[in-house]
């Protein structure tokens, strides 16, 4: 069964096409990267796949369960952070995860053992807003965790961070996914994280899949030395 | 539904609470104002000796049971303007809380505000003023129930107007109790009003929950009919409120809303 499954997905806002007929699987346990220039349609893309945004046209399917009717069954599975989701400035850490937890359905412990093992053990007892950027990040990453999902859906989980605390969230975060085995599907502009990260990636430009491969293939496919080179490549291409 | 996760929306607004003397006070401070502006009327009034066609006490009644509309009505929508304020809101979004569990959350939340400032309200008439709530009569109870379905009411076409016209609309929850006021006539009879309004005052039930509690303060005879107006409309205005929030919210999920929140 794949983890994610995404037949014909479209949308579009006041006639403008955002999505146009995007299709792509990811299995259980895969790493994938959805990668395109900005207003390439990934956001959008993301939003359909958590039944946040209807689409127009198309299907999602999150670990068998359809949506939007079996919703409520695919997001208890499903953990999601992103640079744009932050922990309220006014609440505790514990109280954060206390609150997700009771979404969930899940018991705090679980929200302060995530948190314990993304080195973060010891904020429990700080607000939101006495934490830095990157701890923010991690509750964030916690917060997504702790339900032990099947899939973790990341969107620019490292933006806006410093490269040496990006590079440990990255590592925590692969560290979990080696010990628990779920699927990712993230969106990054740091190719060189993709790189190192992603088994597959599937690149977007003006709402369309335009390659959809191993960072190598994509690399070599385009003629270049890196994901990077390749990434310039294809959005030049297609402005 | 799941209790758990509608108790989880409550904690979510309750923990804030708990450490931040400011919104403690947002609760209670224009209440206490309120009061000490109402209930000095009301005693300056009384020392005048005038001539007045009802009890002076309808002041602070009405006082009492409008801050329960007022109240009700805004907890509802601010739950969701505080999470859009915390960038929270796609977190909530993409957990597996259903619309309505959230908004049973939002309502128990908003019900507890409202039931605590309401207490400090009456403990200060009675208290300060000598004011005592159950002066308006043993319907009181009645009219606490007619006028929070009420305010919930209201609260969910704000909810919708949020939901549709994101920060833009974030006044709205005060806003729109300054539009509702003069013809939910809680401070004057609704005969005081122009023909016009008289007739939006109909399709209003608090404005008849006031005139039941204005006729139980002069000690007239209960004015059954009004409750049972106000229950009707009540039923009127609570599923047209949720009709038109879950209406909204597809509007929402259709158009992409969610990118005003990231």
């Amino acid at each position: 069964m794949d983890a994610i499954e995404a037949i014909g997905l479209r949308k579009s806002f006041r006639g403008v096409l955002a999505v146009d007929d995007v299709s792509f699987t990811v299995r259980e346990g895969e790493i994938v990267a959805l990668l395109g220039p900005n207003g390439a349609g990934k956001t959008t893309t993301l939003m359909m796949l958590l039944g946040i945004t209807a689409a127009d046209a198309g299907s999602v399917r999150l670990l068998g369960h359809r949506l939007p009717d079996e919703r409520q069954s695919a997001l208890q599975r499903l953990g999601f952070t992103a640079s744009y989701v932050e922990i309220p400035g006014d609440m505790k850490v514990w109280q954060f995860l206390d609150v997700f937890a009771g979404f969930y359905g899940v018991t705090r412990k679980r929200g302060e053992e995530a948190l314990e093992a993304l080195g973060l053990g010891s904020m429990l007892g700080r607000t939101g807003n006495e934490l830095s950027t990157g701890q923010r990040t991690l509750v964030g990453a916690a917060k997504a965790l702790m339900t032990r999902p099947s899939i973790l859906v990341m969107d620019e989980p490292t933006a806006s961070l410093d490269p040496e605390v990006a590079e440990r969230v990255r590592q925590v975060l692969l560290a979990e996914q080696r010990r628990e085995g779920f699927a990712v599907l993230v969106t990054s502009h740091n190719m060189a994280d993709v790189e190192r990260m992603c088994e597959r990636v599937i690149f977007l430009a003006r709402g369309r899949i335009v390659a959809d491969a191993p960072p190598a293939e994509i690399s070599s496919r385009y003629g270049t030395e890196d994901l990077e080179a390749a990434f310039i490549s294809i959005a030049e291409a297609q402005r | 539904m799941r209790w758990r996760r509608i108790f989880a929306v409550v904690r979510r607004h309750w923990y804030p609470m708990v450490h931040s003397a400011p919104r403690v006070v947002e609760n209670f401070f224009w209440p206490i104002v309120d009061i000490l502006l109402w209930g000095s009327l009301t005693l300056y009034l009384q020392r005048q000796d005038a001539e007045l066609p009802l009890p002076i006490g309808f002041l602070l009644g009405g006082l009492l049971l409008w801050d329960l509309v007022f109240r009700s009505k805004n907890a509802v929508a601010i739950t969701f303007i505080d999470e859009a304020y915390h960038r929270n809101v796609v977190s909530v979004l993409a957990s597996p809380i259903s619309p309505t569990e959230y908004l049973g959350g939002a309502v128990l939340w908003a019900l507890a505000k409202a039931g605590a400032s309401w207490l400090l309200l009456t403990g200060l008439a009675a208290g300060l003023f000598h004011f005592n709530v159950l002066a308006i009569g043993p319907q009181v109870g009645a009219y606490l129930g007619l006028l929070l379905v009420f305010g919930i009411a209201l609260s969910l076409v704000v909810l919708g107007l949020v939901l549709r016209y994101g920060h833009a609309a974030d006044e709205l929850p005060w806003a729109l109790a300054a539009i509702f006021i003069p013809f939910c006539a809680v401070f004057y009879p609704v005969a005081a009003l122009p023909g016009w309004a008289r007739d939006v005052a109909a399709v209003i039930p608090a404005a008849h929950v006031f005139e039941a509690m204005r006729a139980g303060l002069a000690a007239r005879p209960q004015e059954w009919g009004s409750l049972w107006a106000a229950a009707g409309l009540d039923v009127l205005w609570l599923a047209g409120g949720f009709l038109f929030a879950r209406s909204m919210f597809g509007l929402f999920r259709r158009r992409g809303y969610v990118t005003r929140y990231l």
